[in-house]
């Protein structure tokens, strides 16, 4: 879901990559801890690390779902 | 003739189709194209013209490939035509998605909003990008095996052939490289055309549709293209005088 | 509430990417789903239980049989099909995200049809594939209203689906977790651990798209709609694939 979420709050840092398989890839516009939006519905888990600290952000940790680090919505 | 085909002539129609639009696609508008860059004269602006106008032509797609699918009922086929074609449907969409990232990553526009608003990302009715849209909306009418002859033995194998030469040719590494990418989809959906154009035409009328269908297919596919070359080089687009005018026909 | 639903409220349901009307929304949506979906798990774990002491291969196939119908190739190619038409052009700007999810789930879910009739192909109940195709438990749709409903929303709202989304692919996901909790054999281990991460993904994409865009009643109503209609007592039943009786 990353490149979803990515592109809906226009960052944009979620690219298909040009390979024949066409993964997708998170490049240097993410600004992950800043944003942590898309690990919230991102479904396969283990397959977001922390570069830092090695840890698995899939299911997204408790403190990165706190109130500010959520992505306000207004109509 | 037999009023079934052997296999024989079902192999030949897909040779002959592919032959064809293999002859058809060695030269095309997008030479054009190719050779301003190779003569280094492609500016941010002539980059986004070009992969404007081919995400706008994806992003149409999934209008005639929904069509489709609704067309395609149990046992229709064997499960596999639904199988490859629900690939077929993923492949576009993935290079769909490919066109807008790729011209987000060269901050072209700075969204995906902004690229839907621009100028260069207007799908128009009245324009060759309609028309070849309507026309690939229309093989909804036509069987499944019979419109997948039309396009993956047709207007694909043109598309294949420009994408391996922009792939090969262009002076843009990044830009080769997101056409290098999408070669291994297409080829594939052109060897599934063969297979089923092999497998699924039986009756002589369907060989006659399927050669006549891809013919009309193919000529608004480069038409699209003649539109898509004309204004990324900032030609002005086809005269009046250019086309014939043709009475009503429903 | 079942653990396996406690987790799975915990990991997928619960963290959450945004605030606003959207997400309080879909909370208050949940609510009403929980007690179906703690149902849903006894269920499929009853179910496999009866399986295995059933003491014959014959489960096995009444699952593959029971998933083929609801999400073979046919199947699956059209009623995905009707998401992508659900958005008109002059939404596109709006929804294309949408279309482009379910591209990708016609991709999905006809690999899952692939991976039912894997079951039956390496359990040596068929053949050759063609075989499912004469066999009318295998193309027997769980319940037609369900399918016609995603069939009727191009008609309706390019937001509707996320109802069923939220709603079904959950229940797939845990109905997967249950069985796997159960259910040791090979064939039907590595059928439902091949779909697990895109029926979760499918699941994902409910959430994302209530929590992200239905943020007005406008926008709220048809997907409501959509889980009054799924949380009727004859609300349909999950797939035989899933352990229901369907
Ligand atoms: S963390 Fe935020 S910026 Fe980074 S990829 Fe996810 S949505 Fe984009
Ligand atoms: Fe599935
Ligand atoms: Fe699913």
């Amino acid at each position: 879901m990353c490149y979803v979420v990515c592109r809906e709050i226009e960052i944009n840092a979620v690219v298909v990559a040009p390979s024949s398989q066409h993964f997708l890839e998170i490049d240097e516009r993410c600004t992950y801890p800043g944003c942590t939006v898309c690990l919230m519905y991102c479904p396969a888990e283990g397959s977001i690390v922390e570069t830092k600290t090695g840890r698995s952000m899939v299911p997204p940790p408790q403190e990165v779902w706190t109130e500010n680090k959520r992505w306000p919505r207004v109509p | 003739m037999p009023a079934s085909p052997s296999a024989k002539p079902r192999a030949a129609l897909a040779a002959q189709l592919l032959q064809q639009s293999e002859q058809e696609a060695a030269v095309t508008p997008m030479d054009a194209v190719i050779e301003f860059a190779r003569a280094g004269k492609f500016t941010n602006d002539h980059c986004f013209r070009l992969l404007a106008r081919l995400w706008t032509l994806k992003r149409m797609l999934y209008y005639v490939y929904g069509g489709w699918a609704q067309g395609i009922n149990l046992n229709d086929y064997p499960p596999g035509v639904a199988y490859l074609f629900g690939k077929q449907t993923y492949d576009e969409s993935t290079q769909e998605m490919q066109y807008c990232d790729e011209i987000l990553r060269r901050r072209l526009v700075p969204t995906q909003r902004a690229l839907f608003a621009h100028p260069y990302g207007q799908f128009a009715i009245a324009t060759r990008t309609g028309a070849y849209i309507f026309c690939l909306r229309a093989l909804a009418n036509y069987p499944h095996h019979i419109r997948i002859a039309a396009l993956n033995l047709g207007a694909k194998v043109i598309e294949l052939s420009w994408t391996e030469r922009f792939a090969k040719l262009l002076p843009d590494e990044s830009l080769c490289a997101v056409f290098h990418s999408q070669l291994a989809e297409t080829r594939s959906h052109i060897l599934m055309g063969r297979h089923q154009v092999e497998q699924y035409i039986h009756k002589d009328i369907d060989i006659e549709l399927a050669k006549r269908l891809c013919v009309e297919t193919k000529r608004d596919y480069l038409f699209f293209l003649e539109e898509t070359a004309r204004f990324v080089l900032g030609m002005a687009a086809e005269k009046a005088g250019e086309v014939t005018v043709q009475a009503d026909i429903d | 509430m079942h653990a396996i639903l406690k987790d799975f409220l915990d990991k997928w349901v619960y963290p959450t990417g945004f605030t606003g009307p959207g997400v309080d929304f879909r909370l208050r949506q949940t609510e009403r789903c929980l007690p179906l979906w703690d149902k849903l798990v006894l269920q499929a774990l009853k179910a496999a239980e009866t399986d295995l002491a059933s003491g014959s291969d014959e489960y096995k196939a009444a699952r593959a049989r029971g998933g083929y119908a609801a999400e073979g190739p046919f199947m699956s190619l059209k009623q995905m099909s009707t998401q992508i038409l659900s958005v008109s052009t002059d939404q596109q700007p709006k929804y294309i995200d949408l279309q482009r999810m379910r591209a990708r789930q016609i991709w999905d879910e006809v690999k899952h049809g692939q991976l039912h009739a894997d079951v039956m192909l390496r359990g040596g109940f068929i053949k050759r594939e063609e075989e499912l195709m004469d066999d009318p438990r295998a193309n027997t749709q769980p319940k037609l209203s369900y399918f016609g409903m995603t069939a009727m929303f191009p008609h309706i709202h390019p937001l509707a689906r996320a109802g069923q989304h939220y709603y079904n692919e959950s229940m797939a996901c845990l109905g997967i977790t249950a069985t796997l909790s159960v259910i040791d054999d090979d064939l039907i281990r590595h059928q439902l651990h091949s779909q697990s991460a895109e029926e979760l993904m499918h699941f994902m994409e409910g959430k994302y798209q209530i929590d992200a865009y239905a943020l007005t009643p406008e926008d709220q109503k048809p997907i409501e709609e959509v889980f009054d209609f799924l949380l009727r007592p004859w609300a349909p039943e999950p797939s035989r694939a899933l352990g229901g009786a369907a």
